[in-house]
């Protein structure tokens, strides 16, 4: 109904996460013509307090965002963390709990820092690092991006011979591109495939312009009930399926490795949900995110886009790119447009609701069928959301 | 008096540091046995003989307790990454210093599942380390009751 987003930055030590979620939760009310009193319940997504630097943060928003007295829940999930937001406020509404919900997700990370370095980048690692199972793994793994390459990624390109190294710079290139055009966007670069290829290695074969962004942002979206919707807008976008699969990699077993288990579950059942059976020919436009470039290629075949291995294809066929049959991530994806996780799961289905209701600008991409598809995953396919967003025909 | 914009910001540093005194529980029992015997335990299920590593005094799948095995420490590697950024500075991790070093996912002989631990070769170079490479467990001088009190090399380099 209500679509709110702001641009993603590096930093915006300008504003409070308070300041940041107001802005994003006013810019949905306003597009959906509501105010805050006819909101019912809230949903706030919110991927890390110790990141964020406050503990139940959800206290602090509702008194900010004028909510007093209305039901409220906090959602998290790592990096799907809105797509299961999104997931609680359609529950809301089917189960007829709502018939106005707002979802906001906010998130800071440039608050962080290291003294000794003088870098924020040092502190946010060292947050992150929070995430990491603290018996097991943190004393010995560096990085989110080390785990996701070993577990997943590398075993993959072992299983198939793909994604090559070049078949996963040129997703990086082409969601760098498409960033470029994107006002929100937090990157805007134009790179060659042996720019990234010669870039920094993070983690082999993972380079540094193959990995996610960080930074601040807030998201907000309106949904409502059928009743409401059609009261309040002629161009309603309905939430066609929506479903979860969650995955913890932490207990790696053999057939996990090179697997995103959770990315294919929850499409399956989104896809049930909505009767699609071909997603590859029924849908317009795929937003996921794109941790890591390799993910992205990996991603195509546990969406059911090809046969498993073949993902890179429709890179070489150009079926993923902006004038492409399939565009995947126009609005630049993790790795360009930004990475604020819990904010860019709602910020990208922000992007799908405008790209069916064709008011994507720049980003625009040709809507035939009028489906569009929003993935959110933490680390390679673990805790997972699929949602499809539909426009009526 | 100095006129302040509404358009300046303040920034102070702020530093907050959680202190923990933790109890491994139920799986005190292996890191005891790294830091005092130097081997290493997993865990089998009595129902249905699964073999974990890291190991759970529950079998997630059968619901029943667990019982205590030895493992030799000798495994193979199921895939790798070679990290060239790390973490510094940090009490709590490991310091790498020496890049790139070995992330791996191990699955040690006689167990189902496997973990990521690192590798450390004699020679730090791309390549050395790859799926299905053999390696054994090494144990550091000062241990500490760690999972890094560990890692792993490959069997040829001894």
């Amino acid at each position: 109904m209500g679509v709110g987003q702001l641009p993603f930055r590096a930093s915006y030590a300008d504003k409070s996460y308070l300041a940041l979620a107001y802005e994003a939760t006013k810019k949905a009310l306003d597009g959906a013509g509501l105010s805050k009193e006819d909101v019912d319940s809230i949903v706030y997504a919110i991927y890390s307090e110790p990141v964020l630097r406050q503990g139940f943060p959800d206290i602090f928003l509702h008194d900010y965002l004028g909510m007093q007295g209305k039901p409220a829940v906090k959602v998290a999930a790592a990096e799907a963390t809105g797509g299961h937001g999104l997931h609680a406020a359609f529950s809301q509404i089917v189960s007829e709990m709502s018939d106005i919900v707002l979802l906001v997700a906010v998130q800071k990370v440039s608050d962080l820092y290291n003294t000794r370095t003088r870098s924020r980048g040092d502190g946010f690692l060292r947050a992150a690092s929070l995430f990491a199972d603290f018996t097991w793994e943190r004393p010995v793994v560096p990085s989110n991006i080390a785990y996701i390459t070993s577990s997943c990624l590398v075993p993959h390109m072992n299983q198939y011979g793909h994604p090559t190294e070049e078949e996963i710079a040129r997703v990086s290139v082409k969601n760098h591109e498409n960033a470029f055009v994107n006002p929100n966007a937090q990157l805007k670069v134009h790179l060659t495939v042996e720019e990234v290829l010669n870039s920094r290695i993070i983690a082999w074969p993972i380079t540094l312009y193959e990995c996610c962004l960080y930074g601040d942002g807030a998201a907000a979206l309106v949904l409502a009930s059928e009743k409401k919707a059609r009261a309040i807008t002629d161009t309603p976008i309905w939430v066609g399926g929506t479903a979860l699969a969650d995955y913890s990699l932490h207990r790696l077993e053999p057939h996990m490795l090179g697997r995103m288990l959770g990315v294919a579950e929850a499409a399956k059942r989104a896809y049930d949900q909505a009767g699609i059976k071909d997603p590859l020919n029924e849908l317009d436009v795929i937003e996921l995110q794109d941790l890591t470039s390799g993910l992205e290629i990996i991603a195509y075949e546990e969406l059911g886009l090809c046969p498993a291995g073949e993902g890179g294809k429709l890179v070489d066929e150009g079926i993923v790119y902006k004038n492409g049959k399939l565009p995947v991530n126009p609005h630049g994806g993790c790795v360009a447009c930004g990475h604020v996780a819990g904010v860019c799961e709602v910020s990208s289905m922000g992007d799908v609701v405008l790209q069916l209701q064709e008011r994507a600008g720049a980003t625009q991409v040709p809507i035939r069928k009028g489906r569009g598809l929003v993935n959110s995953t933490c680390s390679a396919g673990s805790f997972s959301a699929v949602t499809i967003f539909e426009r009526e025909s | 008096m100095k006129e302040i914009k509404d358009t300046e910001i303040l920034e102070v540093k702020y530093d907050y540091t959680g202190e923990y005194l933790f109890s491994y529980g139920e799986t005190s029992k292996f890191f005891k046995e790294v830091l005092i015997n130097k081997k290493i335990y997993g865990t089998k299920c009595p129902k249905c003989g699964k073999v974990w590593m890291p190991p759970r005094k529950h079998c997630s799948d059968c619901y029943v307790d667990a019982e205590w095995i030895a493992l030799s420490g000798r495994g193979t590697v199921l895939s790798c990454t070679y990290c060239f950024y790390a973490s510094i500075d940090e009490k709590e991790m490991e310091t790498f210093e020496d890049i790139p070093f070995v992330l791996a996912v191990i699955k040690l002989d006689e167990a189902d599942t496997c973990f990521l631990h690192n590798v450390v070769a004699k020679e730090r170079r791309l390549g050395v380390v790859k799926t299905g490479t053999r390696v054994r467990v090494e144990w550091k001088e000062k241990r500490e009751g760690r999972v890094a009190d560990f890692y792993f090399v490959p069997e040829e380099d001894s």
